[in-house]
């Protein structure tokens, strides 16, 4: 291999762009590569993003002054207050005032477009920041099952109708939780749903819940907690299956993910 | 956003005071990210990317973008030292300043860190936490691009093998 084709391959390329280190002829070259990458590529760039998010972990954590927290929380941005115009009208003639009266309508119509507007940037705030708080929660509840004492990793891998599909469970099994996390699939239509199912050694395949999305992503996350079963000691094969609306006793969908437990 | 703050002051603060080596500059930064955070939710968009990603790319870039100031580059803080990612004894799994939620995820990071050759870590912390591009960091530490691709590339495939594939 020569020197320069080791740094300008998917690797070499791939670490430098997501540290943000590339040239921006380098990183217009990455952006291509990646436009038509494999899926094992993306993967790999997907997997190295991760880790350089992870390196901000690797300072010491510490403790800004006590005081910081009111300082910060008082001093948020205030909502944007009207400006109240003060106008001089006394004196001129009923042109003027004609023109002064249209420019308080106009003034006025104004504020309540503002006022309007920023109530509904204040609710949007609101609601983002619900959605980062229940981001949160699910975090927690994704790290507790990583914190189990054994757990054991299943990669499934996308089958004929999403080959590009992948997942992993990561099982609990003496709490009898899991870690879904589901990759490269389409949103399920709306009358669908995706079903998690586990096949022991030859047995008939048991519901792990089921799950829906809106858009497809790599980064999908769910919690299971319908998997009290205890592992089999021969094979556990995991599945998705795409099923009617809220799942079905037996998987009856085209099946777009499996995996066996190595 | 006070439950925010506080799952995140800490990370955060330790995170930019190794980039502004300065504890009222760091403070001062931690106001306006957490300032930003609460203006930018409307950008957040979990089913993009988690939340732990979007707060802190953004206490980086905020951070690293004072560094890049002039006054900061006048002042002492921009020293022409090569620094590492140090391990202290608050950093071996009893730091009470750490997030519980953190912990785990923070030892297995700098475990894999510490498994690196000296050269290849050096060359990532100053990519990361100083924000350096590759043509950068190659004069800074006086060695050839091409070293400084490479010990990049290879630390970025240890890395991603103890941190994700090991998993």
């Amino acid at each position: 291999m020569s020197d320069s084709e080791k740094h300008t391959d998917f690797e070499a390329l791939c670490a430098g762009y997501v540290l943000d280190a590339l040239s921006n002829e380098e990183k217009e070259s990455f952006e291509k590569m990646l436009e038509s990458a494999s899926p094992e590529q993306k993967r790999m760039y997907e997997e190295m993003q991760l880790v350089t998010n992870e390196l901000a972990l690797a300072s010491s954590a510490l403790s800004p002054s006590p005081e910081l927290e009111e300082t910060i929380l008082n001093n948020l941005p205030p909502k944007e207050e009207s400006k109240p115009g003060s106008t001089k009208i006394f004196g001129l003639s009923p042109v003027v005032y004609k023109v002064a009266a249209a420019i308080l309508l106009i003034a006025t119509l104004s504020l309540s477009y503002v006022s309007f507007q920023l109530s509904n940037t204040v609710s949007s705030q609101e609601n983002r920041l619900t959605e980062l708080t229940s981001q949160l929660e699910k975090q927690e509840q994704l790290l507790d099952i990583l914190s189990a004492r054994e757990i054991t990793f299943v990669n499934m891998d996308g089958l004929d109708p999403s080959p590009e599909g992948y997942g992993k469970i990561i099982w609990d099994s003496q709490r009898g939780r899991a870690v879904l996390q589901l990759a490269n699939l389409p949103a399920p239509p709306p009358e669908s749903d995706y079903q998690l199912w586990l096949i022991k050694d030859d047995g008939d395949p048991i519901s792990a819940g089921v799950f829906n999305f809106n858009q497809p992503s790599d980064d999908l996350f769910f919690t299971v907690e319908q998997l009290n079963e205890s592992p089999s000691e021969l094979s556990n094969t995991f599945a998705v299956t795409l099923e009617p609306k809220g799942g079905v006793p037996q998987p009856t969908g085209d099946m777009f993910l499996a995996g066996v437990q190595n | 956003m006070r439950l925010l703050y506080r799952k995140y002051k800490n990370l955060l603060f330790g995170m930019i005071i190794t980039i502004l080596k300065d504890r009222e500059e760091a403070e001062d930064c931690l106001q306006e990210i957490f300032t930003q955070i609460w203006e930018k939710a409307d950008y957040f968009n979990p089913e993009k990317g988690r939340a732990y990603t979007f707060i802190v790319t953004m206490a980086r870039n905020k951070a690293i973008d004072r560094t890049r100031s002039k006054q900061f580059k006048k002042s002492e803080k921009s020293d022409q030292t090569i620094n590492d990612f140090t391990f202290t004894p608050e950093s071996e799994g009893n730091n009470p300043h750490e997030d519980l939620e953190f912990r785990e995820r923070a030892a297995i990071v700098r475990d894999a860190l510490q498994k690196l050759p000296e050269k290849e870590r050096e060359v990532l912390f100053v990519s990361y936490y100083r924000g350096l591009s590759q043509s950068q960091i190659a004069e800074k530490m006086d060695i050839p691009l091409g070293t400084v691709k490479y010990r990049m590339r290879q630390g970025m495939i240890k890395l991603r093998d103890y941190i994700v594939l090991d998993k």
